[in-house]
């Protein structure tokens, strides 16, 4: 069995009235991007922190590719575990190379090695090398750092990382782009990402698969197309703001209610790529002179979107999700 | 100055006594404060008891304290340095935790999620991170230790004070002269060492 999986886990606080986590059952599948959602006081980082053991769990028990996470010491499992928080929480006394390299040095790795992968992860995260290694964290802007913090969290290649509210506190440009660099990184690297967010966008722009969580409870885990199109009670449907088409839309791409061409060619009709949102399609239908919207892969026309193609779109559940985004 | 030209191989041993008593009483305390500091910075509850019962300390005139001393260490250096070590608590220990206290919660998160033992932790993030604050502490027990220090001459510890005191029964200004002189530039050099190390230490602030 690999992935997480939570087994009747809950927590109580010494002296809180309700337990922060109560009876959570979940399995995180390996390789896929989980994102814990809720209000704040839900539970969600509390459940995020157990994985680690920063907390304990008062009852049940948590698996890491089958193992029961008690039955391993706690350093050595944190050390496969890469851990983003909200505030970074570089070290402020070393410099970016050496906050980068702390987790494979108390692994032992020899000094070449680690030079090597220093590199390696400062340019996957799109941060120069030659610039950036002998910086303090001082000298860095947020969005930076927090890459260095993703950067040292990837640095010993754990197999999962634990996120959270990596951008709450970074600008909204910088999170988006910050986003769209997890998201590339998740692809290639195929971690598991469990990701805890308040930010009903984000999730939605990340997750494979979302936990919506409330009073320490699990009320749906589902992919972001099935919550918004079925969710599971009205506190779901109202967080996710389900009724809002224009927001399925934009989530929704356009090969997933594309129908066939109709034979008369193709005229001036304005083109979108099989990857482009609904969303856009749906801009481009408002305008006075446009019937339809030719869909094109690789520059070839293969199908179009019409408003009435739009209209069904509601139905589509499964189909959801833009998984060929340009990443 | 006619004095420290007649013998300068004198002055140079009292100063060199006066610099050891210091250094040493400071080193000592410092091995015993930052353990100290730390147990306080773990276990809350003992800090402000601890930290009381050496603030009592501070207020003993540093001549009563020596006095107290001598039953436990006989009339003689030791004495004096037990004393200069006691004085040099308060201030070591206050700013320990201080500083131990000033490292940001979220950076001894990221430490623990990163999967470092608490050793690993005090050593590696905690005390690099709190030694500016350390430092501006010992700076001043380091100014302290070298005024009290003085008073060591009348237990037999030497150093600088063996001229103040005997310039004051010889009648010899020349002597109190040089000697305030002398304990006056030790207090300076030492601070201005220890706050260059302060700075060097913190450069990585930006």
């Amino acid at each position: 069995m690999s992935g997480i999986r939570f087994e009747n886990v809950s927590k109580q606080y010494a002296g809180a009235a309700a337990p922060a986590v109560f009876d959570v059952n979940l399995q995180i599948d390996e390789g896929s991007f989980v994102v814990l959602l809720g209000p704040s006081g839900c539970g969600k980082t509390t459940l995020l922190k157990m994985v680690n053991r920063l907390y304990e769990p008062t009852s049940g028990a948590i698996f890491l590719n089958g193992d029961d996470i008690r039955s391993l010491d706690v350093t050595a499992l944190r050390r496969r575990i890469g851990y983003v928080i909200q505030q970074v929480g570089l070290f402020p006394h070393m410099s970016v190379a050496k906050n980068i390299a702390v987790v494979p040095e108390l692994l032992g790795w020899d000094e070449a090695q680690i030079n090597r992968r220093v590199n390696e992860l400062l340019e996957l995260v799109n941060l120069a090398p030659g610039e950036f290694c002998s910086r303090y964290p001082a000298q860095l802007s947020g969005g930076q750092q927090q890459r260095v913090g993703l950067a040292r969290a990837l640095a010993a290649d754990p197999q999962v990382l634990l996120m959270d509210e990596p951008f709450g506190a970074i600008d909204a440009i910088t999170r988006t782009a910050l986003q769209d660099e997890v998201l590339r990184l998740q692809r290639r690297l195929k971690k598991t990402v469990l990701f805890v967010t308040h930010d009903v966008e984000e999730a939605l722009r990340l997750a494979d698969q979302i936990v919506v969580m409330r009073a320490g409870r699990v009320l749906q885990y589902d992919t972001p197309g099935k919550l918004l199109t079925h969710p599971a009670d009205e506190f779901v449907g109202e967080l996710l703001n389900s009724d809002d088409r224009v927001r399925q839309f934009s989530l929704l791409r356009v090969e997933s209610v594309m129908e066939p061409l109709a034979g008369q060619g193709e005229g001036d009709a304005p083109r979108l790529d099989v990857c482009d949102d609904l969303r856009r399609a749906l801009s481009l239908l408002l305008r006075p002179d446009v019937q339809r919207v030719i869909v094109q892969r690789d520059g070839a026309a293969v199908g179009q979107v019409t408003l009435d193609g739009l209209r069904s779109a509601g139905e589509l559940g499964e189909a959801w999700r833009i998984s060929c985004r340009t990443l | 100055m006619a004095y420290l030209l007649s013998y300068p191989l004198d002055v140079l041993r009292l100063l060199g006594v006066h610099v050891l008593l210091t250094l040493g009483a400071l080193l000592i305390a410092a091995l015993i404060a930052l353990p100290l500091g730390w147990l306080l910075h773990q276990r809350r509850r003992l800090a402000a008891p601890v930290l009381g019962a050496l603030g009592i300390i501070y207020t003993i005139p540093s001549i009563a304290l020596i006095i107290f001393m001598i039953p436990l260490f006989g009339l003689n250096a030791r004495s004096v340095l037990a004393a200069l070590i006691l004085y040099c608590q308060v201030i070591l220990v206050r700013n320990t935790l201080a500083g131990l206290d000033g490292v940001s919660p979220a950076v001894l998160e990221a430490a623990r999620g990163m999967g470092m033992s608490p050793a690993q932790i005090a050593f590696r993030v905690q005390f690099p991170l709190a030694l500016p604050v350390i430092l501006a502490g010992a700076r001043i027990a380091a100014v302290t230790s070298v005024a009290i220090a003085t008073i060591g001459a009348k237990f037999g510890a030497g150093g600088l004070g063996v001229l103040l005191f005997d310039g004051i029964t010889q009648n010899r200004s020349d002597k109190i002269v040089l000697g305030s002189v002398l304990v006056g530039l030790l207090a300076l050099a030492l601070n201005r060492g220890l706050l260059f190390l302060e700075r060097r230490l913190s450069s990585y602030r930006k």
